[in-house]
């Protein structure tokens, strides 16, 4: 309410200070009791049918199938973790997870190495194309992956990374790249002169620039665009569908959408798989919803 | 070259980000030579995999190709033979459905980003919880809702304790639609809410306090000082929805329905899957995949140009 509300928004800095603006507005003292309460019941219902296929998949991950049809609602009767070690083991979770590990990891150090060099090129360093760079971001960005879905594919075969790992990682790091790159130079426009300038005037070189200076003060960003990019790795099926065709090279999302055709009697063992899958991506979601909330709301005045 | 031309920047934060805006001097000598080195890997990216492949896409879409053997040029006889097939047709008009249902999408938004605003006890909470689809892969969601939706799942378990008998939701044209657009719901609002949340936040609270002291109530207050802050965040959340209505629902539906029942929940996407991976038509497929790009253009333009105005 003092600082940020006045231009929130505008930043994709992440100071945790700009989150001020979600602090109580001075409304809430005009607030009745009886509108209190219809607020809070509407909010719970939204809430219910928020959650209720999280329950769903949570409560049915630890019944057996016999359990499950009696009441799908209920909450298991025993913590049997035998569906996850079916999931993990003879369903192949274990090894999508490790692939799906491998991939995002990959490419989000990848993409976000090469994005903030390139950021960091068109916001500080002079070269013929800077320019020309940036627009091409900004207009790429915008680009549905799905649209390039066939002559991406023809060009990895062309380049013989078809079902390898190294050819999604690089696929997929260059997919993220304009949209970090724009994120980064927007973030990298607004640091303070002053420090910029100074590591200069001590003979800071290019390199030296980068590594100590705009690299350090540029970390909210970088962890705004990391986490964004690290969801779309983990979640993205089209293209991992497309590319990887041994079972195992499978990512997550590819590996489940297989196992729905088998497992489809089994609904227990694959919605174990599927907790198992969506664990990490509540791990970012709990310690970077801030910064992703951020990166969402760009564009947002 | 010298390190005044830094203190043209201004200090906000995407007030720079055009470079043609705000062009200025680099302070680091022959930074010709390190500008090329540092922006070469991610060009070399870019060009791999988008410039090369539009280009492979525009000069196929004129071509009969099998993916394996050269390419035959056949003129306009892709997208002659599109206007006249009736999956490409099916396909489209599902995915207009889709497009049509984003105003419920955006107003339910809305209203959820509103009742948040309130900041009633718990408000953290609910935002989280709203926030959580978000992160999850499409494909888990429309996994876990094809169950939901199945004929022995808890919709029909709940309407059999009511002594109704439920459909096979997804297997039936009437309900299949329907049951998607649910899914759609579930899996947006939460994003959408951030960024009407994010809108609400640049509404000033004494702009508000003061609608009251004037005596406006809640309806006047949300009509007339609070909507009309929110237009360009309405308009940027109708253009991302729309966007993802003709490009973004291929793993739904994969995982939902396949497309069925027959061709009943198709979208183009599937036909560009289905005619380049399936049956061998990468020609074809790729003259569908650059008419999809005729028509998502004007949607992408629209949003890059909501990006560079809320930026400049």
């Amino acid at each position: 309410m003092t600082t940020g509300s006045t231009n929130p928004g505008r930043r994709v800095s992440a100071s945790p200070r700009a989150d001020s603006d979600m602090a109580l507005p001075s409304r809430r003292a005009i607030r009745s009791a009886p509108r209190l309460i219809a607020i809070s019941a509407m909010l719970l219902i939204i809430a219910i049918f928020s959650l209720l296929p999280v329950w769903i998949v949570v409560v049915s991950a630890f019944k057996s199938q016999l359990e499950y049809a009696e009441n799908i609602f209920a909450p298991p009767t025993s913590l049997s973790v035998d569906n996850f070690a079916i999931a993990w083991q003879q369903a192949r979770i274990g090894i999508f997870m490790r692939n799906s590990a491998i991939v995002s990891v990959g490419a989000v150090v990848l993409c976000i190495t090469v994005s903030v060099c390139l950021a960091y090129a068109i916001t500080f360093l002079e070269w013929r194309g800077r320019g020309f760079a940036f627009t091409l971001c900004l207009l790429l960005l915008a680009v549905p992956p799905l649209l390039l879905l066939i002559p991406v594919f023809h060009v990895l075969v062309l380049i013989g990374l078809v079902n390898n790992l190294l050819g999604l990682i690089l696929l997929y790091a260059a997919l993220g790249t304009p949209f970090a790159v724009f994120l980064l130079v927007s973030y990298m426009g607004s640091l303070p002169t002053a420090v910029v300038e100074a590591a200069v005037i001590d003979g800071a070189s290019a390199p030296r620039l980068l590594i100590d200076i705009v690299v350090p003060l540029s970390t909210p960003a970088i962890a705004t665009a990391a986490s964004l990019f690290f969801l779309f790795c983990w979640n993205e099926f089209i293209y991992t569908f497309v590319v990887l065709h041994s079972d195992d090279l499978r990512t997550l999302p590819a590996g489940l959408a297989a196992l729905q055709g088998r497992y489809f009697t089994n609904f227990p063992v694959l919605l174990a798989g599927i907790a198992l899958s969506v664990a990490p991506v509540i791990a970012v979601y709990v310690f970077f919803q801030r910064y992703l909330t951020r990166g969402i709301a760009v564009g947002v005045e | 070259m010298t390190p005044s031309g830094l203190a043209k920047r201004p200090g906000l934060a995407f007030a720079s980000q055009s470079p043609h805006g705000a062009r200025r001097r680099s302070p680091i000598a022959r930074s010709q030579a390190w500008g090329y080195a540092a922006a070469a890997p991610a060009v070399l990216l870019i060009v791999i995999f988008f410039l090369v492949p539009v280009a492979d896409m525009v000069i196929h879409a004129f071509t009969e190709w099998d993916g394996i053997e050269a390419a035959r040029f056949n003129g306009l006889d892709n997208f002659v033979a599109l206007l006249q097939d009736g999956s490409f047709i099916t396909a489209l008009r599902n995915n207009l459905l889709y497009a049509a249902f984003v105003p419920i999408q955006v107003v339910f938004a809305l209203i959820v980003a509103m009742l948040i605003y309130e900041r009633t006890p718990g408000w953290q909470l609910f935002r989280g919880i709203f926030f959580l689809p978000v992160v999850m892969s499409p494909v888990v969601i429309g996994i876990v809702w094809a169950m939901i939706f199945n004929l022995h799942g808890p919709i029909n378990v709940v309407l059999a304790a009511l002594g109704i008998v439920g459909p096979n939701w997804l297997a039936v044209p009437v309900t299949s639609i329907p049951s998607i657009m649910i899914v759609l719901l579930w899996a947006s609002f939460g994003y959408n809410m951030i960024l009407y949340l994010a809108g609400l936040s640049t509404v000033s609270p004494l702009l508000i306090d003061a609608a009251h002291v004037d005596g406006a109530g809640w309806w006047a207050t949300l009509r007339h000082v609070i909507a009309p802050s929110l237009r360009r965040t309405t308009e940027l959340v109708v253009v991302l929805n729309l966007i993802s209505a003709f490009a973004f629902m291929l793993p739904y539906i994969f995982v939902m329905t396949g497309g069925g029942p027959g061709r009943e929940t198709f979208v183009v996407e599937l036909l560009i899957y289905d005619e380049g991976f399936v049956f061998g038509h990468v020609g074809y497929a790729s003259a569908i995949s650059l008419s999809l790009f005729a028509i998502v253009a004007v949607l992408m333009f629209a949003y890059l140009r909501l990006l560079r105005r809320s930026s400049s």
